[in-house]
Formats: C-alpha cells, structure tokens, sequence
C-alpha cells in the first residue's frame, strides 16, 4: 500500500484525532447533491474544502485574483488514493447546506454575509466575505467556533 | 531448569551449554521466558497501556522503506438532535479518522564476556540478563510512553503547573479535573516514589485521623488513590519529582503493540559468550485529550543536590 506519512497522524500525534473533519461537511441535501469527479488542470492539487473553478478544457484549476461564482468545492481532494489512480477530484454540484473549517479567517463575518472564491495568495481557494455586487457562491447561515455553515448558491451577487 | 541452583554452578552450566547447540537453543529459550515476565512487572507504560502482540499480517509496510506501521481506527462522533415532525436532522457523510503507530526495535546493548572471568561472578547470570537487559529496555518503552504524553498535552494544554511544593488530594483533584471535566475519566495516575512518599505525610487534618495513623505504621497500603489506580514509579530520570501525570482507561487512550515476541540472542565463539536482546514496538496516545499532567515545585530530594525539578 502506498503511504506518505501524514506527520499528525503518526505517532507521537499532535492532532486532536477526536474532532470531527470539517473541511466540507455537508449537512443538508447530502441524497440529492450530485458528486461529480472532474479531471485535474495541469500541475492543479487540491485538499477537501478548497474550492476550483472550470478552465476551458472544462477541468479544474486554481481560481484566479477576481472573485468568482464559478467555482466548485472540492469533497475528494488529491490526497487520496482513489484520486491519485483516476486523476480526477470529486466536486459537489447542486442545492445543499454545509459546515467548513477552511474559510478566510481575517474578515468578521455574521450571518447572511455572502461568500465568495478567489485566490487568496499563495494559490490559497478558500471561502471568503464578498464585498457589495462581488459574485458569490453562498451566504453564511451560522458562525460557529472554528467553522461556518453555508447555503451553496452560486452564482449569488453580494448586495 | 535453573531454579535451586546456586549462583556459581548456574555459571559453569551456563558455559556448558552453550558449547553445543541444543544447549544454546534451550538457554535462548529460558532467557526469553525470563525476560518476557520480568518486563511486564517492572515497566510502568505497560500498566498503563497494556500491550497486545501483533503479527505481520497486522501490519501495513511503505512503498519508500522498509519499516512498518499498525494503523488503529479513532471512533467516529456521532450526535443526535430535537427536531420537528415534519422536520429532519443534520445528514453526515461518515469520514473516520485514524493514526499510525511505527514500528521500532529497541535492543539491549550486546553483552560480551569471556567464559572464565563469568566463572568469577557470585550471583547468577540471569540476574545480568535481568539488570542489562531487561531494566534497558523497559526504561526505554517508559522514556517513550512518556515522550508521547509530552507531545499530547502539548496540543491540548493539559498541563498545570503548581506552587505546591508536595502531591495531596487538592493537588490531584486538579490534575483529575483536566480529563474528568472533558467528558472522560481518570483510571490511572502515574507518579514517582518522592512524590508518592509525599503523599503519605498529609497530616490528619486533610486525610482524617484513621488513615493518617494507618499510613504512619504501614505507609499507603492501598492500590488506589481517590479511587484511581495508581502506578508508582522509582524512574525519577523520566518522571520527574513532581511531575504527577493522569490518564483514562487503556480503551480511551491509545494503542500498544508487540510484534512477535521478544527476542533472545546468545552464543559462544571460542572463550567469550556474548548475548542480546530486543523486541520490535510500537505505541501512540490516539486519543491526545486522555493525558493530563500537574508540575508541582517540589524540592530536590537530596540535599546537596540543591534547586528543585
């Protein structure tokens, strides 16, 4: 079996093992949502609760500087197995509500913020507060303690 | 097959033996029997975690290396919620977690000694076996274990540090509180023997007349204390005077493993007999929140010694 060492999970460990993965965690919608596996844009690697976006060989890539509506979050990242033999991510396309721990902690967000994707330096695609007519792809329903429960609407426009 | 037999004519048999090679097979065996026992009584990470023999088969190995690794499930969270009728709960896609153990060999030094000078030794061989050996390699499963401890309550913070300058009840009540408060409990505290001999002067006043009366004839007597188990330690190399450490059951704590069994290695080559020791181990505190620690300001034990730990 191929394994890298994930250096928290392998003893001595120096992660709390007992929390639950909040990367993306879809609470509602989870029987209708369509799970698709796209392929990967060259060089492109993402983990789970990143977001991508369509190039126009229709394969998934880093989002650019400019926020976006377009953009898909990533359910299996490239870390797995299963992803490293097809090549191919699994998006999450359709209605649903989800919890995630990777958003952009330097804004103060409340609920109804609208959240939007772009590159957030360094490659980071995580979700972001969406100033006034930025395009969004959801709007915060909850601020939790390390996380934020979202509604998936893309192609949302920030008031 | 040595038992009443004195120490010098332990020796010279010894020799004997291993000059043919059914006789190093048996004296490997009963080394290894001896070993096995004595090792389980003594090393205190055992009685804490107490461990459980794995094959290969148990085992995953790397594409990059030769080493191997046990991989142990965390169990996965689960909750529950008032809803509505005509509502529904939160949906959850299950997604476990789990962590790897290495594997690693811990091995004795390998002992040398010619044949004539071990005739010159007054107490029997095993016990060499016994101090060299065994003593080593438990103290390094000890080190580890507590290696490990450190590395948790790192992530975590469970760790209190205290103007106390002895271990009493206040003190490990707020040692217990760490994990007890963090829906889990205490099974077993680990402290050294000056801490523990600490213990033991609470004046009566704080234990009641009975008990302090009882504890001047015949010290603690007991197996636990504030109904946890204690394990009392003399290693004050690992466990510092005044480090007081608590953890939960094994089942809430972690993983222990053996692989195979240990092993014993002897042989004679000419005039010297050389022999060794090891085993192949490994451990991981899985569940880091089931480890807290208390560091009280407890003075050096011996005088001259100065400052304190």
């Amino acid at each position: 079996m191929v394994m890298a060492i994930n250096e928290a999970r392998t003893a001595p460990i120096t992660e709390d093992l007992t929390t639950e993965d909040l990367s993306i965690s879809v609470i509602r919608g989870l029987e209708s949502v369509f799970r698709k596996d796209i392929e990967l844009a060259a060089g492109a690697t993402f983990a789970k609760g990143e977001w991508g976006v369509l190039d126009t060989e229709g394969k998934l890539a880093r989002p650019g500087a400019s926020a976006t509506a377009d953009a898909f979050v990533v359910f299996n990242g490239t870390d797995r197995f299963d992803v490293k033999a097809t090549g191919k991510v699994t998006i999450l396309m359709g209605s649903f509500v989800a919890k995630t721990s990777k958003y952009d902690a330097g804004p103060s967000y409340a609920v109804n913020d609208y959240l939007t994707v772009r590159n957030l330096g360094g490659g980071e695609a995580i979700l972001t507060k969406a100033a006034s007519g930025e395009p969004g792809v959801g709007r915060v329903l909850e601020v939790g303690n390390g996380y934020l429960v979202f509604e998936y609407i893309p192609a949302a426009v920030a008031p | 097959m040595f038992e009443n037999m004195d120490a010098q004519t332990f020796n010279n048999t010894f020799i004997h033996k291993l000059d043919t090679v059914d006789g190093i097979n048996k004296l490997a065996a009963a080394g290894a029997a001896f070993v096995r026992e004595k090792i389980r009584e003594i090393g205190f990470a055992r009685r804490i975690l107490p461990p459980e023999s794995v094959t290969r088969a148990d085992l995953t190995r790397s594409t990059d290396h030769d080493t191997l690794i046990k991989i142990v499930d965390i169990e996965h969270g689960s909750k529950a919620m008032a809803v509505n009728f005509a509502s529904e709960a939160d949906e959850r896609w299950i997604q476990g977690k789990r962590y790897a153990i290495p594997m690693f060999k811990i091995e004795s030094e390998k002992f040398v000694k010619d044949e004539g000078e071990l005739l010159a030794y007054d107490y029997p061989i095993t016990k060499v076996i016994e101090e060299n050996s065994v003593k080593d390699i438990q103290r390094v499963e000890d080190y580890k274990f507590i290696e490990y401890c450190e590395a948790a309550i790192s992530v975590t913070s469970k760790r209190v540090v205290s103007s106390a300058t002895r271990a009493d009840r206040k003190e490990l009540n707020t040692l217990f509180k760490m994990i007890d408060g963090d829906e889990r409990a205490v099974g077993v505290v680990l402290l050294n023997t000056v801490d523990y001999d600490d213990y033991m002067i609470q004046p009566a006043t704080e234990v009641g007349s009975p008990l302090a009366s009882e504890i001047s004839v015949d010290g603690y007597k007991y197996q636990n204390i504030m109904n946890r188990r204690s394990v009392v330690t003399n290693k004050t190399e690992i466990v510092l005077p005044g480090e007081i450490w608590a953890f939960t059951e094994p089942a809430y704590l972690g993983n222990f493993f053996i692989l195979n069994d240990m092993k014993f290695w002897i042989k004679k080559e000419a005039e010297k007999v050389m022999w060794k020791t090891w085993e192949y181990i490994g451990m991981g505190i899985g569940n880091i929140r089931s480890v807290a620690k208390i560091e009280l300001d407890v003075a050096s034990p011996i005088p001259s010694a100065g400052g304190s730990y």
